[in-house]
């Protein structure tokens, strides 16, 4: 087998998908939850900064028209990044929340 | 062979895992490499059985749909996609080493489906992944936070990658 068409060489402590830049997820019916999860992914660029394990790659994500509230995954209701967040939660858009969101 | 826009489910599934899957011996029947179930109804299930039955036959790749994947720049968007279409895709999305950009957006792919594409992205030691996609575009499948938390998992760096997403 060519390991090299295959990806197993990338394998191993702190391996991540280091070629996909772009996820949009518009219009995906997300909440809080899910918007922290994928924004944890960029957050921890800046938290694990020492540790030399963190995602590079990702430059865009696109999560405009979901049901996010404000302040979720590092978004304030008129979607922009949060202060402690503007560094790392780049390329991404966000609608305010909408009011039949619950959890 | 082209099973395209059949409605073969489960038990169809399982008959065709006995023609694509490796006997006791290891050995792969037949030369196939391409089979196209593009929207064949298989349901998750099925379509989960006959892309780990694939898995197994590591050293002969086998396409599932076709050359679906051949379009220009992926655009596969509004047409339909269910869940299982998608996890059948997933098998295809790790065997395109050209395919930088996949729009899947305005399906049907579903949490299943989502689970399924994050799975090819993910970097194991188990089963090989795409390296090569630069750009998805699953908008407007409507896949609520557990997808979300799904797709994040192959773009967080992880002390072991041994995990998997499949259901």
């Amino acid at each position: 087998m060519d390991l090299t068409d295959t990806g197993y060489e990338l394998t191993g402590a702190g391996a991540y998908n280091t070629s996909l830049a772009s996820l949009r997820l518009a219009g995906c019916r997300l909440g809080p939850p899910g918007a922290a999860a994928l924004a944890s992914v960029l957050l921890r660029q800046r938290w694990w900064r020492d540790t030399g394990h963190f995602n590079t790659t990702l430059t865009a994500l696109d999560l405009s028209n979901n049901r996010l509230c404000a302040g979720s995954g590092g978004v304030d209701a008129a979607g922009q990044p949060t202060a402690d967040t503007t560094a790392d939660f780049r390329g991404v858009r966000s609608h305010a929340c909408s009011p039949d969101y619950t959890t | 062979m082209d099973l395209g826009g059949n409605c073969t489910e489960l038990e169809g599934a399982e008959a065709l895992t006995a023609i694509v899957a490796p006997d006791d011996d290891g050995a792969v029947h037949g030369s196939l490499r391409s089979l196209n179930l593009w929207q064949a109804g298989l349901g998750v299930e099925g379509a989960w059985a006959l892309t780990y039955a694939v898995r197994e036959r590591s050293h002969h790749p086998l396409q599932l749909c076709g050359a679906l994947l051949a379009v220009p720049e992926g655009k596969l968007g509004g047409m339909q996609l269910k869940p299982w279409d998608a996890v059948l895709l997933s098998n295809d999305l790790v065997l395109a080493h050209s395919l930088t950009r996949l729009d899947l957006s305005d399906n049907f792919v579903g949490v299943e489906g989502a689970a399924a594409i994050a799975d090819a992205l993910t970097p194991t030691a188990h089963h090989p992944f795409n390296h090569t996609l630069t750009a998805l575009d699953l908008s407007g499948n409507w896949l609520y936070d557990d997808s979300a938390r799904m797709l994040a998992v192959p773009l967080t760096p992880h002390q072991d990658t041994g995990a998997s997403l499949t259901c």
